[in-house]
């Protein structure tokens, strides 16, 4: 058997692959119709008693949809079959778990849900990240056609798209940032994260100073065009693990992961340098400035909302102590200066 | 292009998308789920289910990729 994961690069990044999947925010949602659906349609047509879509997590496999496995939401990788699934392009063909020395001692095969035949198909990204699969499961040993096979594929290809229209949807078509419910999503995980691991995080809001005047002076179309540019640069410089995101208007906002006053004061004067050397093609080029409001995550952050609010009172005293510059906001001061040396 | 639809009785509505710009990423997605579906009705074809599944399976995945779209779409026109 040839290892595809050589000549296939995207199969041996775990990191990417994980982000890949974070890029859904579908982790831990409630149960959903379109997935349950496509996985009643794969019980019927397979005429197998479970069908599941299955999401791998770094250290467990989530599931979507669970047909016909009681009220399992997610398992250990360890005994995950689905695991086995994403490391390859094909689909993973079982015909009788038992005498497969991969599953045959597995908890699944030998205990409730007692399986013994699987067949699962990655679930792939169109940037070529397998993030979970879309198995059916038997508890008896089957024998599947290549025909059948090919069912459970073009089922998997439908999977894959549902996720990644809901993802064009929280993206900001302009600026390429997430829309602002996908960014007070990833900020609430943030505040989840904090609280369960104290996982530092720093949350910048910037917004562009006078571009009221740009859209005045030389039109929206020339607005957008600055948006774009803004949204390019930034997007360019963050680490795969920050988020930018478009609030509203000209306001944007900036997660960066495991980051700390002293690393967001830092980031947030190397985006200020870079959108003050954007130049619009125009006559004459436009120019902008940014001004931005920092706050380091604490104790005192419940809500997104109300972590959102006090970097923006920060943005304010930015915008008042003369824009294009940076100010941290007050509690987040407070907490870097109480700190013990 | 278009910006005008013609039902079979001779009706002409106007395209509720004139001016809507539409972003790649969403015109990619259409593209591929019209893919999906094509090889979807093949391998079902081909596996020898019947007509009447293969319409409910074709049903089911058209609507549910409609409610996605429709909310896409709804989520662009407020970007608009």
């Amino acid at each position: 058997m040839i290892d595809t994961r050589l000549s296939d690069p995207k199969l041996n990044d775990e990191q990417g692959r994980v982000l890949a999947l974070q890029r859904y925010q579908i982790l831990d949602t409630p149960r959903e119709a379109p997935f349950d659906r496509i996985a009643g349609l794969v019980k019927a047509v397979m005429q197998v008693p479970i069908a599941i879509i299955s999401l791998i997590d770094s250290e467990r496999q989530w599931f979507k949809s669970c047909i016909g496995m009681g009220d399992t939401t997610e398992t250990t990788r360890e005994v995950s079959f689905c695991t086995h699934t994403i490391q390859a392009r094909e689909p993973l063909y079982i015909p009788d778990a038992r005498l497969d020395p991969r599953f045959a001692t597995n908890p699944l095969v030998t205990g409730a849900p007692f399986i013994r035949s699987y067949v699962g198909v990655p679930l792939c990204t169109p940037d070529g990240y397998n993030v979970g699969s879309l198995c059916a499961i038997d508890t008896i040993p089957r024998e599947y056609t290549p025909s059948q096979i090919e069912v459970l594929k073009s089922f998997a290809a439908l999977a894959a798209e549902e996720l990644e229209l809901r993802r064009v949807a929280q993206i900001d078509f302009v600026t390429g940032a997430a829309t602002r419910r996908g960014f007070t999503v990833e900020v609430d995980k943030a505040i989840a994260r904090y609280g369960r691991y104290a996982r530092s995080s720093a949350l910048l809001v910037l917004d562009l100073d006078h571009f009221k005047k740009v859209n005045d002076t030389w039109g929206h179309a020339a607005g957008d065009a600055v948006l774009r540019a803004v949204g390019a640069k930034l997007n360019a410089l963050l680490r795969a693990t920050d988020v930018l995101g478009r609030l509203g208007g000209e306001e944007f906002g900036i997660l960066l992961a495991e980051a700390t006053l002293r690393d967001a004061s830092r980031s947030a004067e190397r985006f200020r340098k870079a959108i003050e050397a954007i130049e619009i093609e125009n006559d004459p080029p436009i120019k902008v400035t940014a001004s931005f409001g920092i706050s380091a995550i604490g104790p005192e952050h419940a809500t997104a909302d109300q972590w959102l609010a006090e970097a923006d009172l920060a943005l304010y005293a930015a915008k008042r102590g003369g824009r294009n510059r940076s100010c941290i906001a007050p509690s987040s001061a407070e907490t870097q200066l109480s700190r013990p040396a | 292009m278009s910006h005008v639809y013609e039902w079979r009785d001779g009706t002409v509505i106007p395209d509720p998308f004139t001016g809507l710009e539409i972003p790649d990423a969403l015109h990619a997605s259409l593209h591929r789920h019209r893919e999906n579906l094509a090889r979807l009705v093949r391998s079902l074809q081909s596996a020898g289910v019947s007509e009447e599944q293969i319409e409910t399976s074709v049903t089911v995945v058209v609507e549910s990729y409609r409610d996605e779209l429709l909310r896409a779409i709804k989520t662009i026109m407020r970007q608009a």
